[in-house]
This record gives structure tokens, C-alpha cells and sequence, in this order.
């Protein structure tokens, strides 16, 4: 066996692969998050590195044969991994499997063989950190991470490591070729230099941190002017755009930033949405609506932004997740139809947007929307939209997407000016409530608002009517001046404020009275105070400006990225909120950035749609048997009453399942699960409505058995629930993980603590036993007891020799004590008969206190007392020199 | 049969005083001493020698030529005072030529009385120094044996009792084995020790150069210290020595372990046991003690039972017994005192 140094061992695991491992850890973080390596975990992934790192370390540290290990490891692992790529059951896909193996064992092999080459190499560890700064770069460019200050959190610790590394490395070389280590010393000396290190690196950003704040402007303000392209991954884009917390949207693009104003805005031509609105004049020339996403109420006159007011008066605004609806069934709000107000020139239309870059988690529509009905997409199209959802909504008659694109369609002219003439004869607001009126005409105080008021006066001076006053306030923003060039302009950067004396100068004012530069939340905002300044109730609504570009689809409208917008909508008495558009042409958003596609021919017609809970799944006979609860026979709902509940067959040997967007195997279709069935099977298409005086059963019997079904719906939700709890029970795990180790700790301490104290104890026990007994006997036992433990302790060992010569070659000449006098008592009473005489007694009665002086007078007393204290010698006194009966 | 025969001699020998056992503790310091003066640098030897005299046994010394072998059992012999001016001292010089009859001695015919007598060779004595002992035949060797093991001689019908007091120190060149009957195992083991002299210290052996002449004359004319009568008290005496039982134990513990240990051959047998007992016994009254201790063990069971093993390799010769007795001697010294 060859000599391991153990302590040496221990200072690298510590010093070195332990600050690897957690160097690794942020990194390894980073890839799994941003690559989606097929859901490992990253607290395993690091588990799995580490798990590497240190065995390859210790392996090779205690010379145990490396290189053939490793390569049986490496030959075991392709076996296993080509095992289970090659094997498939059934439906049990194992490419996920083998996907996560080879992932898991890559990084493994990494480990062990940084671990073997921490410990071989001098100079590994430069070749690592290049490596690490190198993945970091790559991260940082396929992140697109602007911000400077991230970037160097991502490679500073890499360059702090690499230094730290070869620091403690240099540093452990040095120690082995020493005979003779303080190890204490090693610690403090790597603890100096990483807070040395530390320090330095702290203060040196600290010192630049002005220099870089300003970098970072520089380099946000470059990105503004090249505009950012590419897509983002799509996982990333569902998590940002969820409605329902409070307002984001889109993918590249950020709704937040239509919602206040900016000093710059970015955008991208991705595609979001196709929708197909079903709405003409005339029955021939399309009018295409706003698609509205939610409108604003509230204004935050500091952060210049619209806020969602969760206490509105006015609840108008529909907004459930399409993809909790099962599919073809709807889900319907009718209050938003009375808190729209609108009671003239209603019409119904039906729209179907197709989600493409979107989340299907957001719902848009055209305004006011009150029912959402998920349905399926034509086989063709998938591959190009993931969801699909019909939208009922009333909308005005009146309302329309041409007010600022000037069209020469000689129909839409004509019905601009009907739809003026009819807006001049509505009525008022005196028979409005005041509440109402109120909520909407209110303006932040303040000099700019007035002054915003007082332009609108001016503007709109002799206007008698609403829709008056709406058209002067355009003409405004239409208008030219004396050069002829337009008076407003529509950019996406329109920067701050540029006059330095006004600081955190107003961006609405410095639009109005200054620059006349800005987009679309600008003149939203603008002719926002300008009509509520006049007293017209007016809000914000954020969505997607429609744009017609061609003829050949009629109704069927494209939406892009760069269409976001915000624009004003202005309630007119009893025709309801109108969208009023005041932002001047960008002709950006005119044009499409590719050309309009075909759009997705409307499904086959559902014939039968049945949804309940799933109680037997036969992945071989393919076919599913569901508790249904609620059906749509032919379009006509039946709903069955709980009593009604009927297990219905179904033959799914055609059908594909999907979960959400996704298209999933048979076999992972969960029992209890609700499902919704689909067939579009024209036999069934000639089945009749339930009769109300039938049973279920008796109409049962109009259906073949079992139904041939086209499409499972499973609910993505359960997966969703599925993750969080599997991310809960990590959370969890992770929890008594640390909780587990805080008690361990605890005891370790505690343990500490008695290894500590315990000598101390023993120590004044022996002490008090010598004082407090009579019996020779005994008291020569305590005093040979504690002789050899004080001797113990400040380090005079007995070793193997015999206590006679122990006390008379090494104690007495030392200390200058009767230890071998004594001994020799204590010899006798062990072995012989004999009493002791008198001037033995007297011997051992004085002994204990004699020759603890005389020992410990060698010593200073914090010699003595960090000697009684060293946990070391204790455990060797316990062990082999405490006395046995 | 051994044992038998001694107790009969202690009951014999037995000193009709106690007054004498103070004064005879006090005497073995002197006649160490004593020696001491003549071989220098040798006290545990001599220690030893006496240990085996006072154990009724008898020694072997191996050692190279001129490390002070005669000279030791001389001073020995002549420290001790016999019927004569000194106790009876014998010098033997064993040869291939030798025979038993010049051990023994003969009978011879007496004009006279028309008769044989028995003409007494040198083992009638006290003290006998063999003088290496390995260059006599076996015949001899074992005639010298059985003496030393019966302590009398059967000639013919006839049987002669030796000496009361009967101590054989034969010595044994480790080296020039040619020529050379070695004592086999068996007879070996009749010798309660085997111990060997080394070298001395340079300071003494310097020393040694120095006071040559003084020493010279010390040896010729050592003193007597001791009479035969006080060593006979010695010996009754260290019969009454007390042996705590875990001594015993350890006894026990030592000689089974010679026959446990992976390194040893052939183990220690029980006589090696009663012989260790007894010479702890004798090493206890030189230590001016009625008990044994752990360091008695610890000194003695090396020189009594190492020519007694045969051992595996070199190593196990060095280090068996040790690591046995080191052992014992750890689990005695951690045991608590008892009453």
C-alpha cells in the first residue's frame, strides 16, 4: 500500500473540487434553463458532476487503478445508453430516456475527468476556466444578454476561480514537498487569499460602476437604432405573456411598452395571430376591427403609464384562457354585454383566430367580446398554429378600423360619412351617470394637464358635437405646418427629453409642446387627456391594429408584432366605446413583413364532441372508454344531469391525442383525467337533438358502439399541475435536505462541543474523587487514573511501555515527580496482598495535588488549557489508557 | 518428576531464620554490584544469570568470542562463597574428544582397599561454567543434560547426589559451526534462559580500555559476598513470591499466544510456562519484591521463551514474541486495581 496523505487529500476536496463544483453550479443552471435539456434538473445535473468530480479525485489521489476504471466506466455507459436508445416498448418512447442518460453520463464523464485532471495536471485548471469563460461567452451570445453587469457576474467568478485554483494548487505542491505542515495555517492562508480576491473584485466594481451604468447605456441605446430580430425559444414566451398577471404580452415584443410611454420601443415582425373576422359593410367590403386585448383605465401620472384598474366600474372586459376550455365547448360572459352600454347598432359577429407566435393562454378578440370557443385545427395547418378559438363579440356598427388610413374604396368613404352623420345626432352625456362620467373625463392635476387643456380648447373651438370634436383633435395630429412637412411623426425611439434643465422632464409634454415625435401610446395618451380634458369619457385600449392589405381573402387578416398598439376609445351614448385612432400613418405596419398566408381552411364539422372523465384507457385495443357529462350532438349541447352520467366506448384508432398543442401517445393518457372526445364522423351527422322526455339511455341508442373518434383532447393543465407538484415535492425535498443537514451540522457542533468540554469535565471529577475519598484504595486508583491522563494530555505518552519504567525514564525526570513511587504502590495493591504501610498511605494521600502541580508548573496556562482541550488526545486517552474492570 | 524433586529440596533447604530474607535482598544488590565491577556494561545480563540461579535453572549464553562470557560466570562463581575460601568452581572445556566419563568422573581401582571407587568429576560442584558447549558430542551433551535436569547421577547401581546448589553456565560460539553438534530443540529447552551479551556501549567499552589494570585486578581478586546458605534463601524465599491470577492469566495469555501467533512455528510448551513462573518468581525477590508485576513480564519473557520458538522468518524471530508480550503487558497495565 502506498502512503496516502490523507490531510492533504481532504485540503484539495475542500479547497479545490468543492469551488469547482459550485462554480459549475450557476453555469449548469444556465444551460439546462436556457437550452431545455428535456427537463433535467439542474440540482441533479450538478449532483451528477459532482458526484464525477469527486470520485474521479479520490480515485486518482488514492492510486487505485484510474485509467482502466474509466475506461470500463465509459464502456458501461455506451452499453447502457445504446441498450436503451435501441429498446421500445409498445408505446414507451425511450428517446426522452436516452436522451436524459446521455445527458446526465456527458456530464459525469466531464467530471470525473476534471476531477482526474484537477488532481494530474498543474495547469488543468487554466484549460477548465478558459472552457467555462468560453461556454459563458457562448451563453451570453445566445442569450442576447445586454446587460453589462450580468455579464460580468457570468465570467467573473470564472476568472476569480481560475486564479483562486491555481493559487490553492501551487499552494498544496508546496505543502506535500514540507515534512512538516501546520494545516491550520493552509486554511487561513487560502481563506486570506479568497477574501483578498474577493475584496479586490468587489471593490473594483464598485469603483467602475458609473463607467459601466454608462457602457450599458450605450449599448441599450445602439440596440435601439439596428432593431433586434429572431425569435425567442417558445417555453420563454408562455411563461411572459400570461394575461392574467396584470399585462404582458407577445412574444419578442413586450405589451408592457404600449401601456406607458417609453423613450424607445422595440419590435419584431414575428407573426402572432391570424384571425378571420366576419364582419363587412354591405355585406362585401370588409371591415376589419381592432383586436383588443384589454383596455385601460387608469393613468400613473409619475410613471407616465396606463394601469388596469382591478376596482373599474366598468367590467366589459372578457378574459378567459382559451386553453382551459375544453375543446368545442364555450365558455360565455354575458355581464360584459350589459357593462358595454351599448344598445344601438349592435352586431353579432363571430371571429376564429388562429394562434401562431402567441400564447394561446392570451385571448384577444375584436371588443366587446362574451364567448370563446376552442376548436381544432385542419391536419395541414398544425405545423403553423398551435391553437384555434371562435370569438363571439358585439360590436357597433359604427365601429371601424379606417378613421386614419385614408382608403379611396369608394364603400368605406360612404360609410365614414353615414357613420359621421349618425354620431352627430347622438346624444349627450347629461343622461349619463356621474359616477361614470367621472371615472372616465378624470385628469391628474397639474400644469401640463392644463395645458393639455387648454390646446384641446383651442383645437376644438366651435365643434358643437362629440364626434366634432374627436375629428378637429385628428385633423390636429394630421395637420402640416408652414413648411408643409407633417406637424407629427411617427418614430419608435423617440428618446427623453432632451432639455437638461427640467429633470425627469414629462415625455407627454415634451411630445405635445416639443418634439411631436412618438408612437402609438403617445397620441393614445395625448388625445386621452385632450377629450377628457373636454369632458368626452375616453380610455386606452392596448391590442392589435388590423390591417387589410389584400383582397384575395376577404375577412381573413394577418397580425405581426410590430401591428401592437394602443389607441383611444371615446363612449358615445348609446352606440357604446368606439375605437377612435389618432396616431399618425406608420407605414411600417402598413406593410406586411412577408406575405399574408393561405388561411387555415375551417375544420371538418364536429358531428359529435363529448367531454367527461377518462375511466379505461386500452392502449392495444385502441380504444377509451369516458364517463361523458356533457355532449354537443350535431351543434345541439346536451347537457346529461349527474344521474344521467353514462360510461360511453369510444374506438380512438384513428385519433390523435393532443395535450394542449402537443400531440401525445395513447399510453400517456392518465386515468381520471377529463378528455374531450371529437369525431367528425358524417354518420353521426344525421343523429337528431335529444328529445327532453327521453332518457339518455334510449337516445343512447341512436349512437354506434363504440364511436369512432378523430381527436382526444387531454387538458395541458394537468401537466402544468403535474410539473408544479413534481417542482413542490423538490422544493420540498430540497427542504429537509437543508433541514437535514442544519441537524447534522447541529450535532456535528454538539459533539464538538462535548469533545471539547468533555476533558475539562473528567479533569475536575478525578479532582473532586481525589479529595472526597477515603479508601486508599481508590484514591490510588484516581490518582493513577489522573496521572495518566494529565500526562495524556499534555502530550507525555505512555506508548507500550510498561507504567514502572513510563514513570521511572520518563515522568519523574521530567517533571521532577514521585510518579514512580507511586507506581510502585499502585503495583502492590494490584498484584500482591500485602497492606500498604504508613508512609505509603501518606504517599498517595499527598499525591494528587503534588504532581498536578508539578506537571502542569511546566506549562503556561493557555498551553494547559488548550492541551486539555485537543479532542485528539481525549479519544486516545478513552481508547487506550482509560482502565478497565 | 522435576518438580517433585525440588520440593523436596526446598523442604530440606529451607533457612531456619527470616531475619536473613532483609538482609539477603540488600546482598543481591551488593554481588550485582559486585560483578559488576569486573563485567562492565552488562547489568541486565547479570541480572539475568542471577534470576536463573535463583530459579534453580541453569543459563545459556551464546555469544561471539570475548564478549565476556567466562569471565561473568567466574566473577560469579567467585562472588559467592562455598565450603572452601569460594564456592566450588568448575571450568569445562567442551571438545569433539571429550567424554561423558570426564564430566562424570570414573571409577577407578584402589590398591588399598581392593576395591573401585568412584573418582568424582567436575560436575560435584557449585557453579559450572561449560564452555562451549556445541563442540562436544551429543553423548556428552546429553550426559551434561541430564545431570543438569535430575541434578543427580546414576552410575552403574550407584546414584550421587550433586550439589545442593548446582548452577550450569555453558556458553555456545554463534559462529565457526563447523565441527559443531547444536544443541537440538529438546535440550535447549532445558535451559531456563538464553540470553546473549552484544557489544557494550562505546562509553564503557572505552572505559573498559581505560581502567583495564583496575579491572584486571578486581578480577582477581573478587570478593565472596554471598555464601550458599543466603542463595538457598533466596530461592525458598522466591517460592514464597506472590503471583496475582491475572499475572498468571498472562502468563497463560503469553505461552498460548506463542502458539496462536501466524509467525511462530513451534510454540512455547507448558514447561516453558512453569519455567517463565518461576523466573518471574526469582526476577520479583531480585527487585527486592513479594509480587510480580507487568514489568517483570515485560523483562523476562523474552530471554525465556525466544530459544524455545522456532519462528517462520527473520522478522517473526524479532518481532513475534514482542508484539505478544507488548499485548499483555497493555491489557495488565489498563486493569483496574481489584479490591
Amino acid at each position: 500500500m502506498k502512503h496516502i496523505d490523507y490531510k492533504e487529500l481532504t485540503l484539495g476536496l475542500l479547497f479545490l473540487i468543492l469551488p469547482t463544483i459550485l462554480i459549475m453550479y450557476p453555469l449548469l443552471g444556465f444551460l439546462s434553463e436556457y437550452y431545455s435539456l428535456l427537463f433535467v434538473n439542474k440540482h441533479i445535473l450538478i449532483g451528477v458532476f459532482a458526484a464525477g468530480i469527486i470520485t474521479a479525485y479520490l480515485l486518482h489521489k488514492t492510486k487505485i487503478r484510474f485509467l482502466i476504471i474509466f475506461g470500463l466506466l465509459l464502456l458501461v455507459i455506451n452499453l447502457i445508453y445504446s441498450s436503451i436508445s435501441a429498446s421500445s416498448f409498445n408505446e414507451f418512447d425511450a428517446y426522452y430516456v436516452a436522451n436524459r442518460f446521455k445527458i446526465n453520463t456527458s456530464i459525469f464523464v466531464f467530471g470525473w475527468f476534471s476531477g482526474f485532471a484537477i488532481s494530474k495536471w498543474r495547469y488543468y485548471l487554466i484549460v477548465f476556466s478558459i472552457l467555462l469563460t468560453t461556454i459563458s461567452v457562448i451563453l451570453i451570445s445566445d442569450m442576447e444578454m445586454s446587460n453589462v453587469k450580468d455579464m460580468i457576474w457570468l465570467i467573473a467568478p470564472t476568472v476569480l476561480y481560475l486564479f483562486y485554483g491555481l493559487y490553492v494548487k501551487e499552494l498544496l505542491k508546496t505543502i506535500r514537498n514540507q515534512k512538516k505542515t501546520n494545516y491550520l495555517m493552509v486554511v487561513l492562508r487560502i481563506f486570506l487569499f479568497s477574501l483578498i480576491a474577493l475584496f479586490l473584485f468587489w471593490a473594483t466594481i464598485q469603483l467602475l460602476d458609473t463607467k459601466i451604468n454608462h457602457i450599458q447605456n450605450e449599448i441599450t441605446q445602439g440596440q435601439g437604432e439596428d432593431e433586434e430580430g429572431d425569435s425567442d425559444d417558445e417555453e420563454d414566451k408562455e411563461k411572459k405573456d400570461s394575461k392574467d398577471d396584470g399585462g404582458s404580452s407577445g412574444a419578442k415584443f413586450n405589451l408592457d411598452d404600449y401601456l406607458g410611454l417609453r423613450d424607445r420601443l422595440s419590435v419584431s415582425d414575428e407573426l402572432l395571430f391570424c384571425a378571420n373576422i366576419d364582419n363587412f359593410i354591405n355585406e362585401s367590403t370588409p371591415n376589419p376591427q381592432y383586436i383588443t386585448l384589454y383596455h385601460l383605465n387608469q393613468y400613473n401620472p409619475t410613471l407616465e403609464q396606463f394601469e388596469i384598474d382591478p376596482d373599474s366600474i366598468v367590467r366589459d372586459l372578457f378574459l378567459p384562457n382559451p386553453t382551459k376550455i375544453p375543446q368545442y365547448f364555450s365558455q360565455q360572459n354575458d355581464s360584459v354585454l350589459i357593462y358595454d352600454k351599448m344598445e344601438r347598432a349592435i352586431k353579432e359577429v363571430k371571429s376564429t383566430i388562429y394562434i401562431a407566435g402567441l400564447s394561446p393562454e392570451v385571448f384577444v378578440a375584436p371588443s366587446t367580446a362574451y364567448a370563446c370557443q376552442p376548436i381544432s385545427i385542419e391536419e395541414e395547418f398544425k405545423k403553423d398554429y398551435k391553437f384555434a378559438y371562435n370569438v363571439y363579440s358585439e360590436v357597433s356598427e359604427l365601429n371601424s378600423a379606417y378613421f386614419v388610413y385614408n382608403t379611396t374604396e369608394r364603400s368605406i368613404v360612404n360609410y365614414q360619412e353615414r357613420r359621421y352623420r349618425t354620431l352627430r345626432t347622438a346624444k349627450n352625456y347629461d343622461e349619463e351617470d356621474d359616477r361614470f362620467m367621472e371615472y372616465y373625463t378624470e385628469v391628474p392635476d397639474g400644469d401640463l394637464y392644463n395645458k393639455i387643456g387648454q390646446l384641446a380648447d383651442s383645437l376644438t373651438e366651435g365643434d358643437q358635437t362629440t364626434i366634432d370634436k374627436i375629428l378637429s383633435i385628428r385633423n390636429y395630429f394630421l395637420s402640416e405646418d408652414e413648411n408643409g412637412e407633417p406637424l407629427y411623426t411617427y418614430t419608435l425611439t423617440p428618446g427623453k427629453p432632451t432639455d437638461p434643465n427640467i429633470p425627469n422632464a414629462s415625455m407627454l409634454g415634451e411630445f405635445i409642446f416639443n418634439t411631436h415625435e412618438g408612437y402609438c401610446t403617445y397620441y393614445a395618451t395625448s388625445s386621452l387627456f385632450m377629450l377628457r380634458s373636454l369632458g368626452i369619457p375616453t380610455r386606452v385600449a392596448v391590442g392589435f391594429m388590423t390591417v387589410d392589405r389584400s383582397h384575395k381573402t376577404p375577412g381573413w387578416y394577418w397580425f405581426y408584432a410590430d401591428q401592437a398598439h394602443a389607441w383611444t376609445q371615446v363612449y358615445i351614448p348609446e352606440y357604446g366605446w368606439l375605437d377612435f385612432d389618432m396616431t399618425v400613418s406608420n407605414s411600417d405596419a402598413e406593410e406586411a413583413p412577408q406575405p399574408d398566408g393561405t388561411p387555415p381552411t375551417p375544420p371538418t364539422k364536429e358531428t359529435y364532441v363529448g367531454k367527461g372523465l377518462i375511466t379505461v384507457v386500452d392502449t392495444i385495443g385502441k380504444s377509451m372508454q369516458v364517463r361523458v357529462d356533457k355532449m354537443i350532438v350535431n351543434d345541439n349541447g346536451i347537457s346529461l344531469d349527474s344521474t344521467d352520467v353514462i360510461d360511453m366506448k369510444f374506438d380512438v384508432n384513428q385519433a390523435k391525442v393532443f395535450a394542449g398543442e402537443q400531440t401525445i401517445s395513447l399510453a400517456n393518457v392518465k386515468l381520471g383525467d377529463t378528455a374531450v372526445m371529437v369525431s367528425f364522423d358524417y354518420k353521426l351527422g344525421r343523429i337528431r337533438p335529444k328529445y327532453k322526455s327521453e332518457t339518455i339511455e334510449d337516445y343512447m341508442t341512436l349512437f354506434p358502439d363504440p364511436i369512432t373518434i378523430m381527436e382526444v383532447h387531454v387538458p395541458k393543465i394537468e401537466e402544468d399541475k403535474l410539473n408544479e407538484a413534481n417542482e413542490e415535492e423538490q422544493d420540498s425535498a430540497i427542504k429537509t435536505l437543508t433541514d437535514w443537514s442544519i441537524y447534522i451540522l447541529a450535532a456535528i457542533l454538539l459533539l464538538l462541543f462535548i469533545l471539547v468540554l468533555s476533558p475539562l469535565c473528567y479533569y475536575w471529577w478525578l479532582s473532586k474523587k481525589a479529595k472526597n475519598n477515603t479508601s486508599v484504595v481508590e484514591l490510588s486508583q484516581v490518582n493513577y487514573k489522573n496521572a495518566h491522563f494529565v500526562l495524556n494530555q499534555m502530550g507525555v505518552q505512555r506508548g507500550h511501555l510498561t507504567p514502572m519504567v513510563y514513570a521511572r525514564d520518563i515522568v519523574d525526570p521530567k517533571f521532577g515527580t514521585h510518579f514512580e513511587a507511586f507506581v510502585k504502590i499502585y503495583q502492590k495493591l494490584k498484584y500482591s496482598e500485602d497492606e500498604l504501610t504508613d508512609d505509603e498511605v501518606t504517599l498517595v494521600q499527598g499525591f494528587h495535588s503534588d504532581f498536578n502541580q508539578k506537571v502542569l508548573s511546566k506549562y503556561t496556562k493557555s498551553q494547559q488549557f488548550i492541551n486539555f482541550i485537543k479532542p485528539n488526545k481525549w479519544i486516545h486517552y478513552m481508547l487506550n489508557l482509560n482502565l478497565k474492570k | 518428576m522435576n518438580q517433585d524433586l525440588e520440593q523436596t529440596h526446598s523442604e530440606n533447604l529451607k533457612p531456619a531464620t527470616t531475619s536473613v530474607e532483609d538482609k539477603s535482598g540488600q546482598n543481591i544488590d551488593v554481588l550485582i554490584e559486585n560483578i559488576g565491577k569486573v563485567v562492565k556494561g552488562h547489568r541486565e545480563q547479570i541480572v539475568q544469570i542471577i534470576t536463573c540461579l535463583i530459579a534453580k535453572g541453569h543459563i545459556l549464553l551464546e555469544d561471539n568470542p570475548g564478549s565476556g562470557k567466562t569471565v561473568m560466570a567466574k566473577t560469579l562463581a567467585y562472588s559467592l562463597s562455598g565450603k572452601h575460601e569460594h564456592s566450588d568452581f568448575k571450568r569445562i572445556q567442551f571438545t569433539p574428544d571429550l567424554l561423558p566419563m570426564d564430566l562424570i568422573g570414573s571409577h577407578l581401582y584402589d590398591e588399598s582397599n581392593k576395591d573401585f571407587i568412584f573418582k568424582k568429576g567436575p560436575l560435584f560442584c557449585n557453579i559450572l561454567l561449560a564452555d562451549e558447549i556445541n563442540r562436544a558430542s551429543p553423548k556428552v551433551q546429553s550426559a551434561l543434560l541430564e545431570c543438569m535436569a535430575e541434578n543427580q547421577i546414576s552410575i552403574g547401581d550407584q546414584t550421587y547426589k550433586l550439589e545442593d546448589l548446582f548452577f550450569v553456565i555453558a556458553t555456545q560460539n554463534p559462529i565457526e559451526m563447523e565441527g559443531t553438534y547444536p544443541l537440538p530443540n529438546a535440550q535447549l529447552d532445558r535451559f531456563f534462559m538464553k540470553i546473549s551479551f552484544g557489544y557494550v556501549s562505546e562509553d564503557i567499552e572505552l572505559e573498559i580500555y581505560k581502567k583495564q589494570l583496575e579491572i584486571q585486578r578486581s578480577q582477581d581478586a573478587v570478593e565472596a559476598v554471598l555464601n550458599m546458605t543466603d542463595i538457598l534463601a533466596l530461592r525458598s524465599k522466591a517460592e514464597e513470591v506472590h503471583v496475582d491470577d491475572e499475572i498468571i492469566q498472562g502468563i497463560n495469555n503469553i505461552v498460548r499466544g506463542t502458539r496462536e501467533h501466524s509467525g511462530i512455528l513451534l510454540g512455547a510448551s507448558v514447561r516453558a510456562g512453569i519455567i517463565l513462573l518461576k523466573c518471574l518468581r526469582a526476577y520479583a525477590v531480585i527487585n527486592k519484591r513479594n509480587y510480580v508485576i507487568e514489568d517483570d513480564l515485560a523483562s523476562l519473557v523474552k530471554p525465556v521463551l525466544q530459544h524455545r520458538l522456532l519462528f517462520k522468518s527473520r522478522g517473526d524471530e524479532t518481532n513475534a514474541v514482542d508484539s505478544i508480550v507488548k499485548k499483555e503487558i497493555t491489557r495488565l497495565s489498563r486493569l483496574n486495581l481489584k479490591r
